[in-house]
């Protein structure tokens, strides 16, 4: 069964991206796999449906983000700032995607790494996956449900 | 006013501390989780308003609700939360633990300006004009 459709995701992130990064315009569909996800943030959802939320996006796309949410130069960020940043942008849209399934369910805090630096556990099945661009950049939003132990 | 804006990241602190620039807070000062916000109200803060995040290491944003509530003295706080939690539940929850007014992420600007007018917090031209501001405000 699909809990989640794409127009939903859709949906939520470019509203989410209008909200925390309004002036920087909101990612488009993008159909080709574009290269160069190198940050990856994450949040995990645990109740009455068990999953994990992805934002995934290029260095420098996350850069473009901080930098609009601090309102600080994008040469004047730390490596922190950046994982701050991205870390609230998959807060915010795993919360969004909590509301579109069963419930009651528990957002963890984010977990911001290096792309290289994480393979999501075996344990995790692709339910939704959306990719964009924005302002050239890649960004990927993507739903991992949970397989309960057989 | 005097303002507290308790989010576990500093990226959603610094917008929410723009927009209450914007409508004329004269002191804001920030916390990383309810532990840092308590401690700074005992350390003898007082501010007029707090915005609340839910989800937080360490206290999160019901058990800070609580807290403030709990004591006589942060009783005249408004609280605002901001947060994603989405849940009918979870709202009623919190409003029934004291908060006053409830904003899901994302929001607008003019939402969280709304709702802080609503408490008695707005921009002194604003409250000067607000037929002037609304028309401004359209364009």
């Amino acid at each position: 069964m699909t809990l989640l459709n794409t127009d939903e995701v859709v949906q939520l992130t470019q509203e989410i991206w209008a909200a925390l990064v309004a002036p920087q315009g909101t990612p488009q569909l993008e159909l080709d796999d574009l290269p160069g996800h190198e940050v990856l943030a994450t949040t995990d959802i645990t109740g009455e449906w068990n999953g994990t939320v992805c934002v995934a996006c290029s260095r420098a796309a996350a850069r473009r983000v901080t930098s609009v949410m601090f309102e600080i130069p994008a040469s004047d960020l730390s490596e922190t700032d950046i994982a701050d940043a991205v870390g609230e942008l998959v807060n915010v849209v795993g919360g969004n995607i909590k509301s579109l399934l069963p419930g009651p369910t528990v957002l963890s805090l984010p977990t911001v790494v290096d792309s290289s630096e994480l393979s999501l556990p075996d344990h995790l099945e692709l339910a939704t996956e959306v990719r964009f661009s924005w302002m050239a950049e890649p960004v990927l939003v993507s739903v991992w449900t949970a397989l309960s132990p057989s | 006013m005097r303002a507290l804006v308790v989010d576990d990241s500093r990226a959603m602190r610094s917008i929410l501390s723009r927009i209450l620039r914007k409508v004329g807070a004269e002191e804001i000062h920030e916390a990383g989780d309810g532990s840092q916000a308590v401690a700074f109200l005992e350390a003898g803060a007082s501010p007029d308003l707090a915005l609340v995040d839910w989800n937080m290491p360490v206290m999160n944003g019901l058990e800070l609700v609580t807290a403030l509530r709990s004591r006589k003295e942060w009783r005249r706080i408004a609280i605002v939360m901001v947060t994603t939690e989405s849940d009918q539940g979870q709202m009623v929850r919190a409003l029934a633990a004291g908060a006053h007014e409830y904003l899901i992420k994302p929001f607008d600007e003019g939402s969280l300006v709304e709702k802080l007018a609503m408490l008695g917090f707005q921009a002194p031209s604003a409250a000067a004009g607000p037929a002037l501001a609304a028309q401004e405000g359209s364009h």
